[in-house]
C-alpha cells in the first residue's frame, strides 16, 4: 500500500487533488447556490480553444486556457450586465465555438498532440511540478479574492435585487465571480479535464449543501469532501488501472446519488 | 412638516417605452403612503427611481432635499420575499446582518433590536428557506431596519401571503410607521386600504389624493377596466359609500 507514495507522480497527484479541491470547494459553492453550472460549462469548454492555441504557439496549453477562459467570463459578464435576452444561446455558441477553435488550432499545429486527451478527460498522474506551482498561485488568488469580497459575494448571490438597491455594484462582483470560475476551470483541467470539470465544481458543493447552515461552512465542508472523493478516485484508478479523471467523476457521482437517496428517505420519514 | 421625498415631474422611459409619465408627489415625514396599480403600471420602476437606481429622463427626485444616491443610507428597502435564493445556506440572523454589508463593522445591539421589533428573535438560528412566507417577509423587514433608515420602501409585502398573515404584517408596519416614513406598492387594493394613511394610484400616470378616499372612477381610470370596490368596515372607511 505505502509503496505508491514513493512515486513522484503520485505525490504530485495528491497535491493536485488537494489544490483542486480547495478551489472547487470555494467557487463550486457559489456555483451551486446560484445555479451557475451551465455558465461554468460554457467557460470550461471555451477554454479548449486556448488549449489548442497553446499547442499551435508551442506554449503550455494551460496558459492558453487561462487566456480563453478569462475572455469567456468577461463576455458572459457583459451579457449579464446588459440583461441580454439571448444569453443562454450565446453561451451555448461560445461553448461550441471554443471547442471548434481548439480542434482547428490543433490540426494546424505541426506534429502529433499525444496528451490531448488529458486536457479533455484529465490525467492527474501527469501533473508536472510547474503545473503544481501554477495551481498554488491560482489557489492563492482565489482564496484572497473570496476572503476580501466574501460579504458582498454572499449578498449578491443570495439577494441580487436587494444588493442592487442598497448600492452594491452587483455587475462588478458577478464579474469577479466569473473570473474566479475561469481560474478554477483552468486549475481543474489537468485533474479531470474540460469535459468533466462541471462535475467537480458541482458535486462536492452539492453534497456539502445538505449539511450546512452557512456558505462559509458549505465551502470548508466541500473542500474536505472534494479531497476525499478525489483521493478515493485516484487510488481506485491506480489499482484498477483505469483513467483517473473518469474514475474520480464516477466515485463522486455515486457519492452524490447515495447522499441524495439517503436525504429523500430521511425526509419521507420526517413526514 | 419635513419633506422626505419629492418627486417632481418625473418621466421614465425604458427601451423607448414610456413607463412613468410626469409623476408628481411629495411624501412627508412619518407618512404611510400606499401606491396601488396594475402589474406593469410602473410601481417597481417608481421605487427604483426613488432609490436612485434609475435616473429619470426628465424631472427629478429629491430625498431630504438631496440626490437619491447620497441618501441610500436613509432608505431601507424591502424586496418581495421571493426575491432571494430559497435554497441558500444562510440563517435568519445572517440575513438580517446583511443590512450591514456596506459597513465595516456590524452593530450587535441594533441587530438584536431589529429582530426583536419584527418578532423573529426566536427564529434567529433557523435556515431562511425553512420559514413561512410571513416569517420571511419579517426577516427582510428586519434587514432593512438594522441601518436605522428614515424611510422604508416595500415592494408587494403581502404578495402570495395569506390574508391573516398579511394583516399581521400591516400591523407591524403601522407600529414601525410611528418612527419612520413608509411607502409601499401593491396591486392588492383590499388589503392596503385599511392600513395606509394615503393612497396613490399609479398606471404610467399618477392620481393622488391628499385624503385617503378613492373613488370608483379613479380606480377604473388607473386599472383601465371596471373595478369593484369592497369597502372594509375596519378600522376606518376608505371608499365612498356605494
Amino acid at each position: 500500500m505505502t509503496e505508491i507514495f514513493e512515486y513522484e507522480f503520485i505525490r504530485n497527484a495528491i497535491f493536485a487533488s488537494i489544490l483542486a479541491s480547495i478551489a472547487c470547494g470555494i467557487v463550486g459553492s457559489f456555483i451551486v447556490v446560484k445555479r451557475l453550472t451551465f455558465i461554468s460549462g460554457g467557460i470550461a469548454h471555451t477554454a479548449y480553444g486556448g488549449v489548442g492555441l497553446g499547442y499551435l504557439l508551442g506554449i503550455n496549453p494551460l496558459f492558453g486556457a487561462i487566456f480563453f477562459s478569462l475572455i469567456a467570463s468577461t463576455g458572459i459578464s457583459v451579457m449579464r450586465s446588459k440583461k441580454n435576452q439571448s444569453e443562454d444561446t450565446l453561451i451555448g455558441i461560445m461553448w461550441a465555438l471554443g471547442m471548434a477553435l481548439g480542434i482547428i488550432f490543433i490540426s494546424l499545429s505541426p506534429g502529433y498532440a499525444p496528451d490531448l486527451m488529458s486536457y479533455l478527460f484529465g490525467n492527474i498522474l501527469a501533473v508536472s511540478l510547474l503545473e503544481i506551482y501554477l495551481m498554488i498561485i491560482l489557489n492563492i488568488i482565489i482564496v484572497a479574492v473570496v476572503m476580501i469580497n466574501f460579504k458582498k459575494l454572499q449578498a449578491i448571490t443570495f439577494d441580487e435585487e436587494y444588493s442592487r438597491a442598497i448600492g452594491i455594484n452587483v455587475d462588478k462582483y458577478y464579474f469577479i465571480l466569473y473570473l474566479l470560475i475561469a481560474l478554477t476551470v483552468v486549475l481543474l483541467i489537468k485533474v479531470v479535464g474540460i469535459i468533466l470539470v462541471i462535475a467537480l465544481l458541482s458535486i462536492p458543493a452539492s453534497i456539502s449543501l445538505n449539511f450546512t447552515k452557512s456558505i462559509g461552512r458549505m465551502i470548508t465542508n466541500a473542500i474536505f469532501i472534494g479531497v476525499g472523493l478525489m483521493l478515493l478516485g485516484l487510488f481506485l484508478s491506480y489499482y484498477l488501472n483505469l483513467p483517473s479523471g473518469s474514475v474520480i467523476i464516477i466515485v463522486s457521482s455515486i457519492a452524490y446519488l447515495l447522499i441524495y437517496f439517503y436525504k429523500s428517505i430521511e425526509k419521507r420519514r420526517e413526514k | 412638516m419635513n419633506r422626505a421625498i419629492e418627486i417632481n415631474n418625473v418621466t421614465v422611459r425604458i427601451d423607448e417605452q414610456l413607463i412613468l409619465d410626469q409623476i408628481n408627489i411629495s411624501v412627508y415625514s412619518n407618512e404611510f403612503l400606499g401606491i396601488i396599480g396594475p402589474n406593469g403600471g410602473g410601481k417597481t420602476t417608481l421605487l427604483k427611481t426613488i432609490l436612485g437606481l434609475i435616473g429619470p429622463d426628465s424631472g427629478f427626485v429629491k430625498i431630504f432635499d438631496d440626490e437619491p444616491e447620497n441618501q441610500r443610507r436613509n432608505i431601507g428597502y424591502v424586496p418581495q420575499y421571493n426575491s432571494f435564493e430559497k435554497g441558500y445556506p444562510i440563517t435568519v440572523e445572517e440575513v438580517v446582518k446583511m443590512g450591514f454589508v456596506l459597513d465595516k463593522h456590524f452593530d450587535k445591539k441594533k441587530l438584536t433590536e431589529a429582530m426583536e421589533k419584527v418578532d423573529i428573535l426566536n427564529l434567529r438560528d433557523k435556515l431562511i428557506g425553512n420559514l413561512s412566507g410571513g416569517q420571511k417577509q419579517r426577516v427582510l423587514i428586519a434587514r432593512a431596519l438594522v441601518s436605522d433608515p428614515k424611510i422604508l420602501l416595500l415592494d408587494e409585502p403581502t404578495a402570495s401571503i395569506d390574508s391573516k398573515t398579511g394583516k399581521s404584517i400591516y400591523e407591524l408596519l403601522n407600529k414601525i410607521n410611528e418612527s419612520m416614513t413608509i411607502i409601499l406598492v401593491s396591486h392588492d387594493i383590499g388589503a392596503i386600504s385599511s392600513y395606509v394613511k394615503k393612497i396613490a394610484c399609479l398606471n404610467k400616470t399618477m392620481i393622488y389624493h391628499d385624503d385617503k378616499e378613492i373613488t370608483k372612477e379613479i380606480l377604473e381610470k388607473t386599472y383601465e377596466c371596471p373595478v369593484d370596490l369592497i369597502a372594509h368596515g375596519v378600522p376606518h372607511r376608505v371608499f365612498h359609500n356605494h
